[in-house]
């Protein structure tokens, strides 16, 4: 068999892979709630100003940027949701005893397994950035959606793709579903921020911690913020330092998240043994 | 009535000693001259920051902002060395020294800021004899925006690479396999 053929062959094997899991995500109620989430969200940004009878944010940048400063959370839960127990699941309920003995190459099924994941990830944040573009049409005019939105949106799915990687890495080395899912939720809601925060206490740029990276989501809208590389507001310089991330570094820094994990996780879920 | 070790006066005399004493206190004028010749008593200067503006409201990140202030002098007289300092949050921006606000009127200052990103507190705040004036300051809030950042084809670049990556996994195993048998 040729090269080609072969290589033929491991592409039908993870699209069959992946229509099987996609398959697997729609019967789960886990979309749903992804989905969901992904409507309400944005929807409580202009209803609560409408019922509390508070102005909206003066401009569009302005308004977006308060939506999506929840994106990165909406990522993390959906990446958890669907990835969370992607492999370490197989190997708890032993279901990788059928899967992993049908002549399919384990890499073809685990890198199935992802990219399902990533495709309801996309969907989740295609989802609501839609209703995001739809409340600033109707708020602020469609002339006024601002041209960042799709710079924010390219970023968002280049951190869902770092943030699945991560959680897929988790959910290789860790036995127990609950465990790999958990960690890998409380490890970029809580852990990786608390890491970021401490070493900007210590003066340094955390510009290797990817949830850092993820301001970049709301940071390219015209917001008045932080200066980057020190400064502060509310009081003395010296109190505090924030730092923003830059935005190659922080581009690059996501991409190397995606790349070395997701290599990682795929190695290690291939040569993993059902006990 | 002479007594030892005391005088003794008579009720009249008593009452002629008060009467003449308050005759003469209202007549008395004491002159106190201060070391320069001018009596010490001065009438404290009556100036006040009562403008702040800027030459841009909503200024971007590295746009030069040109910042106006307006010092009012309500006193009688003019106030000479007066120090104005400018400042965004708590970092200055300049002081302005030697500034003479004439009586009843203005003294317009302007000072030109290279913008930082942040809503920041402006602050101008006139001094005199190095005592800053802070009830005579004022404080403005001004916006800065941040200028755009980076460009979407980057990212998409940078998503396509990723993707690519992805595709590429799948085929490694089939080709390091060709490979080896080769």
């Amino acid at each position: 068999m040729s090269m080609m053929a072969d290589i033929r062959e491991d592409l039908a094997h993870t699209a069959l892979s992946v229509r099987y899991e996609l398959l697997k995500h729609m019967r789960r109620t886990r979309l749903f709630i992804a989905l969901s989430l992904a409507i309400v969200i944005p929807i409580l940004f202009y209803v609560i100003p409408k019922v509390a009878n508070v102005s909206f944010s003066s401009t569009a940048d302005g308004y977006m940027s308060n939506i999506y400063s929840f994106g990165s959370f909406l990522i993390i839960i959906s990446a958890a949701l669907f990835a969370g127990d992607a492999v370490s699941g197989e190997f708890e309920s032993k279901t990788a005893l059928l899967t992993l003995s049908t002549p399919q190459r384990r890499t073809s099924i685990f890198i199935g397994k992802y990219v399902a994941a990533l495709m309801a990830v996309f969907t989740i944040v295609t989802l609501y950035y839609l209703v995001g573009v739809f409340e600033v049409v109707g708020i602020y005019g469609a002339s006024n959606v601002p041209i960042v939105t799709m710079r924010s949106y390219l970023l968002a799915l280049l951190y869902s793709t770092a943030v699945l990687s991560l959680t897929f890495w988790f959910s290789s080395v860790i036995k127990g579903t609950m465990a790999s899912t958990l960690l890998s939720f409380f490890g970029l809601i809580m852990i990786l921020p608390i890491v970021s925060s401490l070493m900007m206490v210590a003066k340094v740029e955390p510009w290797f911690i990817v949830t850092y990276s993820a301001d970049l989501i709301t940071d390219v809208f015209l917001q008045p913020g932080f200066a980057g590389g020190g400064g502060g507001g509310g009081g003395p310089p010296e109190a505090f330092t924030s730092y923003s991330p830059q935005f190659t570094t922080g581009v690059e820094v996501m991409a190397a998240y995606a790349i070395i994990f997701f290599i990682i996780a795929i190695i290690l879920s291939t040569r993993r043994d059902v006990e | 009535m002479l007594r030892r070790g005391s005088v003794v006066l008579s009720p009249a005399a008593i009452l002629f000693v008060v009467l003449a004493a308050f005759a003469i206190v209202p007549s008395m004028t004491v002159t106190v001259a201060g070391a320069d010749g001018f009596p010490p008593f001065q009438e404290l200067p009556q100036i006040k920051v009562t403008n702040i503006s800027f030459s841009n409201d909503n200024p971007k990140e590295g746009q030069n902002v040109t910042i106006t202030v307006v010092i009012f002098n309500n006193g009688t007289g003019d106030v000479p060395n007066v120090s104005l300092t400018i400042a965004y949050d708590y970092t200055n921006i300049t002081t302005v020294a030697n500034l003479t606000v004439p009586a009843k009127g203005n003294r317009t200052v302007e000072v030109t800021w290279k913008a930082i990103k942040f809503t920041h507190v402006m602050s101008a705040i006139p001094s005199l004899q190095g005592v800053p004036l802070t009830n005579a300051g004022m404080t403005k809030e001004l916006a800065v925006a941040a200028t755009p950042i980076g460009n979407a084809y980057v990212v998409f670049a940078a998503l396509v690479v990723v993707l690519l990556v992805f595709l590429a996994a799948v085929a490694a195993p089939s080709v390091w396999e060709h490979m080896r048998k080769k």
